[in-house]
Parts: C-alpha cells; sequence; structure tokens
C-alpha cells in the first residue's frame, strides 16, 4: 500500500522568549499513513500533535526534516488532493455559509457546477438549512461541521483533521463521527487527531502515537491493541511500559 | 496565472467584504461625514474664504479617514487573520503566501478606492469652481499615499504586534510630514551628527511633506506632468518595496 503521508526526521525548536534557550518540541518525527485509510494521531497535549500536523502542512518551518504527500512535497498540486480544517477553526464570520463555500472553491480552482457541489456538501454536514445564514450565528456545531464542508468541497483524497471533534456536545460528535464514518466508507483518507480514544477506536485503522515529540508507535490499531479490550486500556498499559 | 488571478480577486473580495460589513468602517465613514459638516459649517461663516476653507478642510477630511482606515485595517488585518488562524484553511488551498498577501492588500487599497470616490464627488459638489482634473490629482496624491501607509503597517504588521504597529504607522505619517522640517533643522545646527541622521532618515522614510497636496492652493495649481509623474513614482516605488519586503517576511513566518 502507497503512502499518502510520509515524514522522515521532523524536528522544530521554539523560543518562547528572545534571550531564553530554544526547546525542541519535535525530536524527529517519523510516521507514514498509508492511502485511503483512517488515521489517528493521539498523544497528551503539549506532546506535539498540533505543531507536527503545522510542519508537514508548512504553517510553520522545520529546522530539519521532511513531509511528503502521495510522493510529494507539499506543492500546489498537492495541496488539490487534501483537505484540512483546523483544531477550533475560527471563520470568516461576515460570510454566508454559501459565500465561504463559493470563497473556498474559487481558491481551489474551481470551476463550473459550483452550486451543486455546494449543496451536495452542505446536505453531507447537515447544514442545508443554513445555506444563506451568516456563521455569526453558527452553534460551535454548525461551525465546525462548516469546516468539514470547506474541507470536503474540492473532494480531497486525504482529509487531515486537528482535533475535529473537540469541544462538542454528544450529539455534534456523533454527527462528525458519522460523517467521518461516511467518508471512510468512500476510500477517503483520514488523519486526524483526537484525545478521544473511544472515537478513535471507533473509526481508525491505523494509529500513530507521539509523546514528548517523539514517535513511539506506528501501525496498525489491531496490532497497538491486540491483548487489550480497550484503547484505553491499550494506552494505559503502553504508557506504562515507556 | 489566470488561477493566480481569480485566488487574488476572491481574496481582495473576501477582505473588501469583510470590512465594509465591519462596523468600524462605517465609524470611519461617519467621522468623515461629521468633518466634511464642519468644513461647510465654516466656510458659510467666511465671507469671501468659502471655497478655501472648503478646500482645505474637505480634503484634509478626506486624507485623515483614509490614511486612518489604512494604518488601522493594515495593521490589524493580517494579525486577526494568524490569530484567530483563520488564515491556515486560505493557505492550505493551491496558492501561496504571496499571494495571500497581496489580495489582502488589494482588498484594503479597493476599499479605500471606494472610499475615496464618493469624498472626491463630494468635495467637487462642495466647491462653486473647481478644475475636475486638479481635483483629481489632489485626490490620487491623497490615495497613493494611504496606499504607501497600508504597506508599511501591513510590512510591520509581519513582524510586530498590531498595537505597536499601529503605533509606528501613525509616527511614519507624521514623520513623513516632517521630514523637511527636520533636514532644515538639521541644516541649521551644523552638527555633522543630526545632518547625517536626517540624510539617514531621508533615505528610509518616504517624503510625504513633498506632496502634500491636501489644500486648496493646489486646487488651482497648474501641475506639470514631471510633477505628477515624480509624485505617482515616489508613492508608488515605496510601496512596492514595503510589499516585498512584507512577503518575503511573510513567505518564511511560522503561524503558531
Amino acid at each position: 500500500m502507497s503512502s499518502a503521508i510520509k515524514v522522515a526526521d521532523l524536528t522544530k525548536s521554539f523560543k518562547e522568549n528572545f534571550w531564553e534557550k530554544p526547546k525542541q518540541v519535535l525530536k524527529g518525527v517519523s510516521f507514514q499513513v498509508h492511502e485511503s485509510q483512517t488515521c489517528g494521531f493521539v498523544g497528551n497535549n503539549g506532546s506535539g500533535k498540533t505543531t507536527t500536523l503545522k510542519c508537514i502542512l508548512q504553517f510553520i518551518f522545520p529546522d530539519e526534516g521532511e513531509a511528503l504527500f502521495f510522493g510529494e512535497p507539499l506543492n500546489e498540486k498537492t495541496k488539490m488532493k487534501i483537505g484540512y480544517l483546523t483544531e477550533r477553526p475560527y471563520f470568516y464570520e461576515f460570510l454566508t455559509a454559501k459565500e465561504y463555500l463559493k470563497f473556498h472553491w474559487e481558491l481551489s480552482g474551481g470551476k463550473a457546477h459550483f452550486n451543486d457541489r455546494a449543496a451536495a456538501v452542505l446536505k453531507q454536514v447537515d447544514l442545508t438549512h443554513a445555506t444563506d445564514k451568516r456563521l455569526r450565528s453558527f452553534s460551535k456545531g454548525m461551525l465546525q461541521r462548516m469546516g468539514l464542508a470547506q474541507a470536503l468541497l474540492h473532494e480531497p483524497h486525504l482529509l487531515i483533521l486537528d482535533e475535529p471533534m473537540s469541544g462538542l456536545d454528544p450529539d455534534g460528535r456523533l454527527i462528525v463521527k458519522e460523517i467521518l464514518r461516511d467518508l471512510k466508507s468512500k476510500q477517503v483518507g483520514i488523519f486526524f487527531s483526537s484525545h478521544l480514544l473511544e472515537d478513535m477506536e471507533q473509526l481508525c485503522d491505523e494509529l500513530v502515537v507521539v509523546h514528548q515529540g517523539k514517535i513511539i508507535f506506528n501501525e496498525s490499531l489491531t496490532r497497538f491493541m491486540a491483548q487489550f479490550e480497550s484503547l484505553e486500556k491499550a494506552f494505559k498499559n503502553f504508557k506504562a511500559g515507556l | 496565472m489566470i488561477l493566480k488571478l481569480r485566488q487574488l480577486w476572491a481574496i481582495s473580495q473576501t477582505t473588501l467584504r469583510e470590512w465594509i460589513r465591519d462596523k468600524f468602517f462605517w465609524v470611519i465613514c461617519f467621522l468623515c461625514i461629521f468633518l466634511f459638516s464642519i468644513s461647510l459649517v465654516l466656510g458659510e461663516m467666511t465671507f469671501a474664504e468659502r471655497d478655501k476653507v472648503l478646500g482645505d478642510l474637505g480634503l484634509l477630511s478626506l486624507e485623515i479617514s483614509l490614511c486612518g482606515l489604512a494604518i488601522f485595517a493594515g495593521s490589524y488585518l493580517l494579525s486577526k487573520e494568524i490569530d484567530r488562524q483563520t488564515c491556515l484553511m486560505v493557505l492550505i488551498r493551491p496558492l501561496g503566501r504571496a499571494e495571500f498577501f497581496l489580495g489582502k492588500w488589494l482588498g484594503i487599497a479597493s476599499l479605500l478606492f471606494l472610499f475615496l470616490i464618493p469624498s472626491l464627488v463630494f468635495t467637487g459638489f462642495l466647491l462653486s469652481k473647481v478644475d475636475v482634473g486638479y481635483l483629481i490629482i489632489c485626490g490620487l496624491s491623497i490615495y497613493l499615499k494611504s496606499l504607501v501607509i497600508l504597506s508599511v503597517v501591513m510590512a510591520f504588521s509581519v513582524l510586530v504586534r498590531p498595537l505597536i504597529t499601529l503605533g509606528f504607522g501613525t509616527a511614519l505619517y507624521l514623520f513623513g510630514h516632517w521630514l523637511e522640517d527636520v533636514k532644515f533643522f538639521a541644516e541649521k545646527s551644523r552638527d555633522k551628527n543630526f545632518i547625517q541622521l536626517a540624510n539617514f532618515a531621508d533615505w528610509i522614510t518616504p517624503n510625504f511633506y513633498k506632496f502634500n497636496w491636501k489644500s486648496f492652493y493646489f486646487l488651482s495649481h497648474e501641475f506639470s506632468v514631471q510633477e505628477v509623474s515624480i509624485m505617482v513614482l515616489h508613492m508608488v516605488s515605496w510601496a512596492v518595496v514595503y510589499i516585498l519586503f512584507a512577503i518575503v517576511v511573510f513567505r518564511r513566518k511560522d503561524i503558531v
């Protein structure tokens, strides 16, 4: 199976203040995610999940290392295959849902049939009723689904989601989980970070575990969970062995 | 190429829409109308200087509003995107950071242009005798000045917090107008260090004093083509320098 994401020896240091010594946040992160698989990215707070995602997507520039998407570095061609949703997303609240999707459609180089595509993604995330409402009036769950809609608009091969279920109420989580399940059935690759082990257990084929800026596990979920009845227990046991 | 132009258009349109739907823009519009009203009242209170007062204060109101809008919008434009991380979902699209920056810049430039046109028409309408060509040249100098200010503040907003940028933009606007005075005092003082410092400041600061055409005098002044060309070249060059500087820095900036 070929790789959708292949990350090699990523390191990144940050200075909190100008006069302080830089602190290494990522210490040679390497992992891979296979095409059309759903892969969870798990780790404690401050372990480097968001920094890794930002590094591979070039929002932050790593000190060393590289990330390849479908065998190529991140460029305009590979970006067309990726959909991304940030953690706790903020949107241009002055736009309506349709205007916001139109904006992303233009940026993605989409041509004809915008209305059909917008209607389809809004239906997919259950926001058809809010097409012409300003994003300012959306609840947190609706905004999260709107974020998913913009990520899905250009029919990506790979979705990268940073904590897609954080801060959502049980209903919101259920809806997002359903959307991810639906995408999984359509062979869309998903790489998402989360604290919620229960969701990971239900959705993932593969798992990447990061601990203090290092990858400590990158294989199938079944292998990780071998001999344990739940991911939570497996995770607890795994951490105890570190 | 067509995709790049469409992306620039989309970002600038969205930026323009954002500001038109923002309360702050309407506060500035109201402020401008208020200043125009004051000039109207003061103009009526004079005997023979109505047009002079209207021309001077009208153009001053326009410059204050336009440059104020440029300083404020430019200071918060990028920092808001970075703080809220709204730019991440834009930058993951097949476009570079340079296009994103330019799109944002163009959005505010269009906003300033939209502000300029009705204000100029209104000023022309109030003045009893005015050469439309001269009024346009004065308006153009004010508009280009606001674009230089916009470029400066956007460039510095990539490096420092918006409040500092706000202060810096205002200081640069004032210093650009005082530049000739500073050089004059430096020469009078005969202090070599002061003269060198003033000359250095002249090199790194856009000279707004030389092209300060916001007065009634310039509405009846015969501009030569050379004069106008130098003004345009001066302003455009400074704007380009700051935009290029900003793009170089922004392309390597970590969006944490």
